[in-house]
């Protein structure tokens, strides 16, 4: 419980250090503060992780009751499980990772304690959510870290780019929220509580199996509609299809940040609750189907959309709204502990590839076409080669990394019986590896195509190179310690207890032979896409990639511009939107409401300039009608 | 001899005066001399019931209305020479600052 406070307490005094001393006293030495805080996270995290995988120490237990409304109460309670110290380490690390690169990365920006500042209170509040023992806290958590991350996007809010995307992340994530708003309002009505230990009791669960509502004459079962609700959340929050809208957006923040909340931890914010809510997800069997379905689209959109794209981050972007799908698919065939597995070896390579963008971005001054990269391996050995790690690790090759959590994935999915998911995972995974390694090659293989960067190009200094290099490390490692042997590693054993896949029993009983020809093919069809892209881009570039895209000219007019989802949104919405308002204004507000409004005022007014003759100012006026008014009641009173 | 109702028709005469003269007169020292006039017709008014009813009350107004005329005497003529410095007038008409 001490360490689980710790955690909290670290990021929460840095945040206020900088907060309130950081504009006047603190300046450059934030970082400092920042980075004092959060190591203390860390370490209690690794504290946390250690006790918890060695003695099995777990708490669920409370601070101080937070909220006392009729007979619902709500504890400030601090939840530690495996879930939630795997959680922990993921946090913790990469925003450790992230604050030291980011003394570096943000060197010399005027807002540099200001941002320190922001990272501190989304440390925070990825801790909160992570750390609560219930659905409030989990709520609380969850808008903290939208907020931090809408503060973060705009960052450089002069940019009117920035302060766009900032306020579509914010707005799109207010849309899933609803949902999560509704969710939430039926786990209370329904369990009385918002603890985890009341609502995923078995018992409890069993007692509201069979109750529901008929919709035009549609049953709707109500646990149904409370995880849909909860899932609408993880759609805004984890960019699912047709949320997904607001993550590539994002990229305008600063790098850094792109790394630590969107693609390392804040998105899978989404992935954790729905884990964290198994018990309820894995008796929702429609909701169960969309996540599936939405999970697998995501994935599908998100690499179609990365194979067309020129600009890094964006690459990243999609390739991790392309990693949440997968992830969100394996929640929805009740592969948690695959889910868990492949958002943990996510964080370290996805944050990896950021973190070498950045780094890229650093060296080619802030540009981010590829077509004006290339050759970038000589003058940037370390980014060049844990760039390289990270795509290795994302496309699936073993023992990197990824192979391990995205074959548990695709073999949970398959054995599910989810079949036309399980093609869609493969054919992204070959998707995957194939634009990853387009980048790969375009930015640092071949020759420079535009001599100037290129000349000016250096590598990065060390307290952003020695984070690519950690995490290189983990990205090679994390997959074989947890993940071996496949299926039934380490993690498997560790999550197992609070991650019972239920419907997806049968998974386990996939023979041998099976398993080992779905790894192969994941591995032939990684192998495929890198062959592929290599072909394409440095055999027979550029002939072959414009052959191509002449060939195929519609459909790549049509992933290029991201399946026209921003401009169908702006038909839908934002412009019907505007129109009514304008008219609005321009019609009902000015006509009418003012029109009422100014009446209010003029009508005395008017009055006013008529009996305002009345007052003349000379005293003699006055007296003489009170001496006739006086005249007048004598008279009334001696004559009645 | 002197009856109750020839002190009332005095008194009554005079308070006429006095009320025609601020009425009438755009003086503010004559308006100041007939508001005394209408203040006095009053006293005699008093005067004259006191010693009709055979009772103090009215000769103790008296003293009250006089003690309040001077006061009054005091402060309009404070007035009247703030007044005369700002507008280098007292002619009643001329001062409609309030006017509306």
């Amino acid at each position: 419980m001490i360490f689980a406070v710790l955690t909290l307490l670290g990021p929460l005094v840095a945040f206020l250090i900088n907060g309130l001393l950081g504009r006047k006293y603190i300046k450059n030495l934030a970082p400092i503060v920042a980075i004092a805080g959060v190591s203390v996270s860390f370490l209690c995290a690794l504290v946390i992780f250690y006790l918890v995988s060695t003695q099995g120490f777990s708490v669920d237990g409370t601070l101080y009751t937070w909220v006392i409304a009729g007979d619902l109460s709500v504890p400030f309670g601090i939840l530690i499980d495996p879930l939630s110290s795997i959680m922990l380490i993921v946090v913790t690390t990469i925003s450790l990772m992230v604050h030291i690169y980011s003394i570096g990365y943000m060197h010399g920006d005027p807002g540099f304690w200001r941002f320190f500042t922001y990272l501190s209170v989304f440390t925070l509040s990825m801790l909160v959510l992570v750390l609560g023992n219930n659905f409030l806290m989990l709520f609380v958590g969850w808008e903290l870290v939208g907020l931090s991350s809408y503060l973060l996007i705009g960052f450089w809010f002069h940019k009117k780019s920035a302060a766009d995307a900032c306020k579509k992340a914010f707005v799109m994530n207010r849309v899933g929220d609803f949902g999560f708003y509704v969710g939430l309002l039926l786990v209370v009505v329904t369990f009385k509580s918002v603890n985890y230990s009341d609502a995923f009791n078995a018992e409890a669960i069993h007692h509201i199996k069979e109750a529901g509502f008929v919709v035009f004459g549609m049953k709707l079962s109500l646990i149904d509609l409370m995880t849909f609700g909860l899932f609408c959340g993880a759609m805004g929050k984890s960019a699912q299809f047709p949320l997904h809208t607001w993550l590539p957006d994002a990229m305008e923040g600063p790098t850094p940040v792109s790394a630590l909340i969107h693609a390392a931890t804040m998105v899978t914010a989404g992935v954790y609750m729905v884990a964290r809510c198994n018990a309820l997800f894995s008796e929702a069997m429609m909701t169960s189907s969309f996540v599936i379905f939405a999970g697998a689209m995501t994935a599908f959109l998100g690499a179609t959309i990365g194979l067309t794209q020129y600009d890094l981050k964006r690459i990243l972007a999609y390739s991790t709204v392309s990693q949440l799908g997968y992830m969100i698919m394996a929640t929805g065939v009740g592969a948690y502990v695959a889910a868990i597995f492949h958002l943990f070896t996510h964080a370290m390579f996805k944050g990896l590839l950021f973190l070498c963008s950045g780094s890229v971005m650093h060296a080619m001054h802030d540009d981010l076409d590829v077509r004006n990269m290339g050759g970038l391996k000589k003058k940037m050995p370390i980014t060049h080669w844990t760039y390289l790690i990270g795509c290795i690790a994302i496309a699936g090759i073993p023992p990197l990394a990824g192979f391990w959590s995205k074959d548990e994935i695709l073999a949970m999915t398959f054995a599910g019986g989810h079949n036309i998911a399980w093609l869609v995972g493969t054919g992204v995974a070959g998707m995957t590896a194939f634009y990853m390694f387009r980048s790969y090659f375009l930015v640092f293989q071949g020759t420079p195509r535009n001599q100037y960067l290129h000349d000016h190009a250096h590598e990065s200094p060390w307290t952003m190179a020695g984070q690519l290099v950690f995490l290189a490390f983990l990205s090679i490692f994390v997959g074989m310690i947890f993940g071996y042997p496949l299926e039934n590693g380490y993690i498997h054993t560790f999550l197992g207890p609070v991650l019972t896949p239920a419907h997806a029993g049968e998974a386990h009983h996939m023979s041998h032979a099976t398993a080992t020809i779905l790894m192969l093919l994941s591995i032939g069809v990684a192998a495929a896409g890198i062959f592929v892209s290599y072909l394409f881009y440095v055999k027979m570039y550029p002939a072959l990639p414009e052959k191509t895209v002449k060939t195929f000219k519609p459909i790549h007019k049509f992933f290029y511009n991201k399946w026209y989802f921003d401009e169908l949104y702006d038909f839908i919405f934002v412009h019907p939107i505007v129109t009514i308002s304008n008219m609005l204004w321009r019609g009902f507000d000015v006509n009418v409401i003012d029109f009422i409004v100014n009446a209010f005022g003029k009508v005395p007014m008017w009055f006013g300039g008529l009996v305002r003759h009345v007052q003349t100012g000379r005293i003699q006026t006055y007296v003489f009608t009170m001496v006739i008014g006086l005249i007048v009641l004598v008279t009334i009173f001696y004559t009645v | 001899m002197l009856t109750l109702a020839h002190y009332l028709v005095l008194s009554c005469i005079i308070f006429a005066i006095g009320m025609a003269g601020v009425l009438v007169r755009r003086n503010l020292i004559v308006m100041f001399m007939s508001l005394e006039l209408m203040l006095n017709a009053v006293n005699i008014n008093l005067a004259a019931f006191s010693n009709y009813l055979q009772s103090m009350t009215g000769q103790i107004y008296i003293v009250f209305v006089m003690a309040v005329a001077a006061a009054e005497a005091a402060v309009g003529l404070a007035l009247i020479i703030t007044m005369f410095r700002n507008k280098q007038t007292i002619n009643a008409d001329e001062i409609n600052t309030m006017r509306g």
